[in-house]
């Protein structure tokens, strides 16, 4: 836990490769996915996906923007109570991480330390989080959804306070995309 | 059309078939845009609808005895037949009962109606459909499938 203090401490921004693989129960094939994420904190993080298929995903502390570019989709929805509860909010959330989550010493794994961080918010959408740190680094995140699925998202490439121009963090719907807003 | 055809009888297609991609749904003001993972056979369907990131946003389920939507507050609901279900799951009534037979082979003619829906196969990717327009009244719906499971 110590670490996960020092990690969110001393990283104001941040950005890292990601791949990510998601492993349902019922025998479903694993899906694959991999880009590049950052944040900066307060509130902000950019989750760009690749592949599959590309997708782009923004938290400009206010709100949550999600951009399909195939589909030509946008919706938006207000960050505030996805941020407090989701894998994001970890991220990119405000300093008190205890204030939206129960912590305690997950042991170490697969060369990781690991904290396991439960939703203090009933309604979250998933179970419980795992973080794994290489000594002050955040190398994983494990989410835990209420379906039985498991979310792994391994880093790398990681850069602790990068410069981050702001714009990163705005979303601009391109034109002739449909805005779903909620 | 005014009204709904009775619910058919579950005619699904006798292909069995399990499809993941993403749908986006508008109905007058509203609007959704999820992932999908379908497994289907003839007597059972199983559909996982996931938001952005891959977390679960419910699960959906069709068998002889009925139709089951469980959601991500991990509430159970339960209801004879599982169009209505799916309503919740995904945020407008589709045809599900008849999507089946859409999505497993290219039609003839790329634009067709069935029920009062006007499909649109708009793309096709290895002999089958990839992008699929559904529209009824106020409903406009786009299956986009990413990859076919044996």
């Amino acid at each position: 836990i110590d670490q996960l203090r020092s990690f969110v401490e001393s990283t104001k921004n941040a950005r890292a490769d990601f791949s990510q693989t998601v492993t349902g129960k019922s025998g479903r094939k694993p899906q694959q996915s991999s880009g590049q994420m950052m944040f900066a904190r307060p509130g902000k993080f950019r989750w760009v996906y690749d592949k599959p298929y590309p997708q782009l995903l923004i938290g400009d502390g206010r709100k949550l923007w999600v951009y399909d570019p195939d589909l030509k989709q946008v919706s938006v929805r207000p960050l505030g109570q996805a941020l407090g509860s989701s894998p994001a909010a970890l991220l990119a959330g405000e300093h008190e991480i205890e204030k939206n989550f129960h912590l305690a010493e997950g042991g170490s794994r697969d060369g990781l330390d690991w904290v396991e961080a439960k939703p203090k918010n009933p309604d979250a959408g998933f179970e419980r989080m795992r973080i794994g740190f290489g000594g002050s680094e955040l190398r994983a995140m494990e989410i835990f959804d209420n379906f039985g699925q498991t979310t792994l998202i391994r880093f790398s490439a990681f850069e602790r306070n990068p410069a981050l121009p702001a714009s990163l963090f705005r979303f601009v719907p391109p034109k002739g995309a449909d805005v779903v807003g909620e | 059309c005014a009204s709904l055809p009775p619910p058919a009888p579950v005619s699904a297609s006798a292909e069995s078939f399990a499809l993941s991609g993403r749908l986006s749904l508008r109905q007058g003001e509203m609007r959704h845009h999820v992932g999908i993972s379908w497994r289907h056979e003839p007597a059972r369907d199983e559909i996982f609808v996931s938001g952005p990131l891959g977390q679960g946003l419910a699960e959906l389920t069709r068998d002889a005895t009925g139709a089951r939507l469980l959601t991500a507050d991990r509430k159970v609901v339960t209801a004879p037949d599982w169009e209505s279900l799916a309503e919740r799951a995904l945020g407008a009534r589709l045809p599900l009962s008849n999507l089946p037979h859409w999505v497993v082979a290219v039609p003839p003619a790329p634009t067709f109606d069935v029920d009062g829906w006007r499909i649109e196969v708009r793309e096709v990717a290895d002999g089958r459909p990839a992008l699929i327009e559904l529209r009824r009244d106020d409903i406009e719906a786009v299956l986009r499938i990413d990859s076919w499971a044996p």
